[in-house]
């Protein structure tokens, strides 16, 4: 009976399963050891190789194991875009015994974007596409920046080195010896910032109004930071190395609203006992003098004011209905009441007219697109840069020139932002140079280059900048 | 005779007692295996994966299933896109909001946890799935449990042509849906503490019709392999609603997904089905743990629950009109009060932005 017994072998099979997952330099296999029992196993894995006879074969080793079922595994530093073949394998005794073959192409790299397209030197961008080896190096203009991190094959962080000269330049990244090019080029942040040190002499314009007729820029009315109520109006043109008051002769008015073309009125005039007086007057700069037109319906005091079709709006406000739209048309001196604006709009919220469209930017970063025909509103991007409520969320600039459009200096802020009206891309520009603390009370724009008057409550003061947003 | 019959009781009920011996036994809890939940499919919009840990379920005591968080979540396709989904709320990972599956592609989840460990799926292939032509509705009424009352449902059937030359495997996914929440204000009483009419009638202008969203109950998974109808045109039930005296009193409008799935995911929801089904007797399948196709890049012995899959998508909307049934759950469940108060929030007389019945 004895006798009869034979140990036998275990029957056992080993399967190369799936290609689980491959990228440029990656790739992850599934095998399976079947079996009916535990089988001792000194070493299994599988072979990659280029060529279907596995000579030269890159073993990934997992070493022992003797439970059937399936194991994993993950090889790197393959090559980009070639073929491999694979085979599980396990080592019984000094016997290696392979599995089925199965075969993969590992991928190509692509650069596909780049964000943020404008940067500043030592910030970060981040460089997306696929299939990026961890060796991969990144090249501005020919200089080569400090790759943070590649992370996952697809992302790319990178810090921005110093500029060089030119504020555009070429994005390369090389990687696996493959060289990709961006197809958009990478843009340092511009903008040079200069005090012109020409002020309105002895006044801190807050609660004013401004407007520009050519190169003539005009600012005045309002109040000084003494609480001083004005009603005086300057004029300054490019060039000159001092403010000129204006012949302006009408009450002092604070909070009013205007155009920034020429047209204004509303507010309030000198504190009375028991509160301020409403000032429905309203007027109109010529060119040579102030002349009155009519008022509108109602009282209006912080509202917005726009020019639109060649004619004056104004909107909202702090005092009566926050959304009510009044429009005055020069042809006829006439006002006529237009559709309310789906939100509550004051003179604290950036905006500005393109194309006889209004954009206003709420105080949650909206920018809002309005059409003054048809009154609908319509979300269209957000502003990029941070927002404190009630502290950095107020006042600020838009100037126009041309398709672009330059938003920031929020209040206590020192961010510039440009804006692409045909792409609505953002753009960072020089942060401003001056002291943060402080309030823009007017802006202009001239030859493309943006003028603004800034008051400081430290050490109150106000100052004259001029901005070039092209400048290096 | 008597004395030796007490001392036989006496040394049975010794023998008894002493036979019954308290086994002391703590059954180990099972270990908080983690679960993904999510599937992507060729609908652009916000795609979901979900990350839980397992806890234990069952008649004494149902766990949390605590959302893993802070992880890593990666969607791959097979020509090296990577997709990053952000965490939105603790567990729940969102894709960017236009975010689909290509047909033809086939994709990876990969998953890698705060403390490290690293997880991929097996790849799933996005096929395309077959047109439907239709999808109509009927009532149906079958024998329940309870002998004097038979059950009352709506079957959702689709009409659509079977590719002959492939494989297909179908899933019909039931979606949160809106209905017309009906009340009866008009029978409105006042409370039992009024002061001065208890329970009198007190009808109530306001409000008859409410809107509500729901995924109906209970919840079965309708899934489908065309081994036995490949190529032939179907006429085919892919959801069934049961009649609760409440859901179609009246009009429910169903939102659903027709999509195709992998061999492999037909196999996993279907298990899942099966366990939905049990309930309790002989012939029940012995409760396990599904096997998905999420793998521990390190270590293949960690069992992971849930499955993900990929699917070209057609998205299916119905309105079901309690006018159009033949039978519907009578009596009706009556809510004589402003159907405001029904069940409390979430509740609105505004029909969705996109309602139309007709």
């Amino acid at each position: 009976m004895g006798a009869c017994e034979e140990v036998e072998d275990p029957s056992f099979s080993i399967l190369t399963e799936e290609i689980v997952n491959v990228s440029g330099e990656r790739a992850i296999v599934l095998g399976r050891l079947i079996a009916f029992e535990n089988i001792p196993f000194q070493d299994h894995g599988f072979y990659f190789s280029r060529n279907e006879s596995f000579d030269q074969p890159i073993i990934l080793s997992l070493g022992e194991t003797s439970r059937p079922g399936r194991f994993l595994g993950e090889v790197d530093g393959l090559e980009l875009g070639v073929g491999y073949f694979v085979k599980a394998f396990g080592n019984k005794d000094g016997e290696v015994i392979f599995g089925n073959t199965l075969s993969f192409q590992t991928l190509n790299p692509a650069l596909q974007r780049f964000a943020p397209m404008t940067q500043f030197p030592g910030e970060e961008i981040s460089i997306f596409g696929i299939n990026f080896g961890d060796d991969t190096e990144v090249f501005f203009d020919g200089q080569k920046a400090q790759v943070v991190e590649v992370a996952f094959g697809f992302q790319i962080r990178v810090r921005v080195p110093p500029m060089l000269g030119n504020p555009t330049v070429e994005l390369k990244i090389i990687t696996r010896g493959i060289e990709l090019i961006a197809a958009e080029p990478f843009n340092y942040a511009t903008g040079v910032y200069e005090n012109l040190g020409v002020v309105i002499e002895d006044f801190v314009l807050i609660d004013n109004i401004f407007f520009q007729q050519g190169n003539r820029f005009f600012a005045g009315l309002g109040r000084d930071i003494a609480n001083r109520p004005s009603n005086h109006i300057w004029e300054y043109s490019p060039g000159q190395s001092a403010w000129q008051r204006t012949s302006f002769v009408g009450d002092t008015q604070r909070k009013a609203t205007n155009s920034r073309t020429g047209y204004f009125g509303g507010g309030v005039q000198e504190p009375q006992l028991g509160g301020d007086a409403l000032n429905d007057n309203f007027w109109f700069f010529d060119g040579n003098s102030f002349n009155a037109i009519p008022s509108p319906p109602i009282s209006i005091v912080d509202g917005l004011g726009f020019m639109a079709q060649g004619r004056f709006y104004i909107a909202g406000g702090t005092f009566g209905i926050g959304s009510q739209v009044y429009r005055y048309d020069p042809a006829t001196s006439m006002w006529q009441l237009r559709p309310n604006l789906p939100y509550n709009v004051d003179k604290s919220m950036v905006h500005f007219v393109h194309n006889d469209l209004l954009y206003i930017i709420n105080k949650d970063k909206a920018l809002l697109r309005y059409n003054l025909e048809t009154a609908q509103s319509t979300l269209i991007s957000e502003y990029p840069g941070p927002f404190i409520e009630n502290f950095s969320d107020t006042g600020g600039l838009s100037v126009v020139v041309g398709d672009k459009v330059f938003i920031g200096l929020y209040d206590n802020n020192e961010d510039m932002w440009e804006l692409d009206m045909n792409t609505l891309i953002w753009s960072r520009k020089n942060r401003f140079s001056g002291p943060n603390r402080g309030r823009i009370a007017a802006f202009f724009e001239h030859e493309g280059i943006l003028y603004f008057l800034r008051y400081f409550s430290i050490n109150p003061r106000m100052e004259f900048w001029k901005f070039d947003p092209n400048g290096f | 005779m008597k004395r030796f019959l007490k001392i036989g009781w006496l040394l049975s009920l010794v023998l008894l007692t002493t036979c019954i011996d308290k086994f002391p036994f703590t059954s180990d809890l099972p270990p908080r295996i983690l679960n993904i939940e999510g599937y992507l499919t060729t609908s652009p919009k916000a795609h979901q994966i979900r990350l839980s840990r397992a806890d234990i379920f069952g008649p004494e005591f149902n766990g949390l299933n605590r959302p893993e968080q802070l992880a890593t979540v990666m969607i791959k396709d097979d020509l090296g896109n990577v997709e990053s989904l952000n965490e939105v709320s603790p567990g729940i990972y969102l894709t960017n909001d236009n975010f689909a599956a290509q047909v033809g592609r086939s994709y990876n989840l990969e998953v890698i946890l705060f403390d490290g460990k690293r997880f991929i799926s097996r790849p799933e292939l996005a096929a395309p799935v077959p047109e439907i032509d239709s999808v109509t509705f009927q009532s149906v009424r079958t024998p329940s449990l309870d002998r004097m009352n038979d059950e009352i449902g709506v079957q959702v059937i689709a009409h659509f042509q079977d590719p002959a030359d492939e494989q297909n495997f179908y899933f019909w996914n039931i979606l949160p849906s809106d209905y017309q929440l009906i009340g009866e204000p008009e029978l409105n009483l006042n409370g039992p503490n009024h002061p001065t009419c208890p329970k009198c009638p007190n009808p109530l202008d306001c409000c008859k019709v409410c809107y509500v969203k729901e995924v109906p109950r209970p919840l079965n998974i309708f899934v489908a392999e065309d081994d036995e109808f490949n190529g032939i045109y179907q006429r085919r039930v892919i959801a069934y609603l049961r009649d609760n005296g409440i859901r179609f009193k009246g009009i429910f409008r169903l939102d659903m997904q027709h999509m195709s799935i992998s061999q492999d995911a037909y196999r996993h929801l279907r298990l899942i089905d099966q366990h939905l089904r049990l309930n309790g007797s002989v012939f029940d399948l012995p409760p396990a743990n599904i096997r998905g196709n999420m793998l521990n890049v390190e270590d293949q012995e960690d069992q992971v629950l849930g499955y993900f899959f990929v699917a070209d998508e057609r998205p299916i909307r119905i309105y079901i009109d309690e006018s159009k049934l033949e039978y519907v759950l009578r009596p009706r469940t009556l809510i004589p009060t402003t159907c405001l108060a029904f069940r409390g929030s979430g509740m609105t007389t505004n029909p969705p932005a996109d309602w139309n019945p007709q």
